[in-house]
């Protein structure tokens, strides 16, 4: 009858023994396997407005901000070819028709953002910056301007290094169309914005 | 907001060449200063 007792406590101890396990493993999966707080996060995110037109020359103000949104601290790319980097992008009256292109490529202008030596960015915590850029003399065939935050951050976990971008656009109307012709463009083009 | 992204090579091609033509006119308007300043 003692023995049988023993039995029983021995197999009770396993099973919570087993139980254990088998929740550490869940557990385990979950935080290292599914949330994997050791990947890089991050948040990006970039607002444009027109500031004025100068001398016929368009003058935008962008604000960009990177908030590192993992576990980990961000480390942003620095190196000449993956830089922080914002573009600018003409949305022309060509697209009104034919959408927009589904890969953006011609650039009108591209700066690059953030001090040169900033590029750690802890847990929790955003870096951000505000700039100034010339856009040049606006083209008749413009109407607005498509603005891409880019930056690429290296993963520690995969070794290699991993882009985000975020993107807004700046409605502005050609300097030479009448009110009806202006109208008419703006109308058309935040239909197609919608659509 | 923004999110992860795969950029072609083509565009990366677009984004290198248009900082660099920012970066020769911000060296343009840099020499002109420093002429300026040798003129004065």
């Amino acid at each position: 009858m003692q023995m049988a007792w023993e039995d029983v406590v021995n197999a009770v101890s396993s099973g919570v023994t087993a139980a254990g396990v088998i929740v550490a493993g869940f557990w385990a999966l979950k935080r290292f396997g599914i949330e994997a707080p050791q990947w890089t996060r991050a948040d990006a995110s970039v607002k444009a407005t027109l500031t004025s037109v100068i001398d016929g020359q368009d003058l935008i103000r962008v604000d960009v901000a990177i908030r590192a949104i993992g576990h980990t601290r961000l480390k942003v790319t620095t190196d000449d070819a993956k830089a922080p980097v914002v573009s600018v992008y003409p949305f022309t009256r060509s697209m009104l028709d034919s959408m927009e292109p589904a890969e953006w490529k011609n650039v009108l202008v591209s700066q690059r953002v953030f001090p040169v030596r900033q590029n750690i960015i802890e847990a929790g915590e955003t870096m951000d910056s505000s700039h100034l850029i010339p856009l040049g003399s606006r083209s008749d065939e413009t109407l607005a301007y498509r603005i891409e935050f880019t930056f690429w951050a290296y993963d520690p976990s995969f070794k290699q290094d991993f882009a985000w971008v975020a993107s807004d656009y700046v409605v502005v109307c050609s300097p030479h169309a009448d009110e009806n012709e202006k109208g008419r463009w703006v109308r058309r083009l935040r239909s197609a914005m919608r659509s | 907001m923004g999110s992860q992204a795969e950029i072609s090579d083509e565009k990366l091609k677009a984004i290198a060449e248009a900082l660099q033509r920012t970066k020769e006119r911000q060296a343009e308007s840099t020499s002109v200063g420093h002429d300026d300043d040798e003129q004065t």
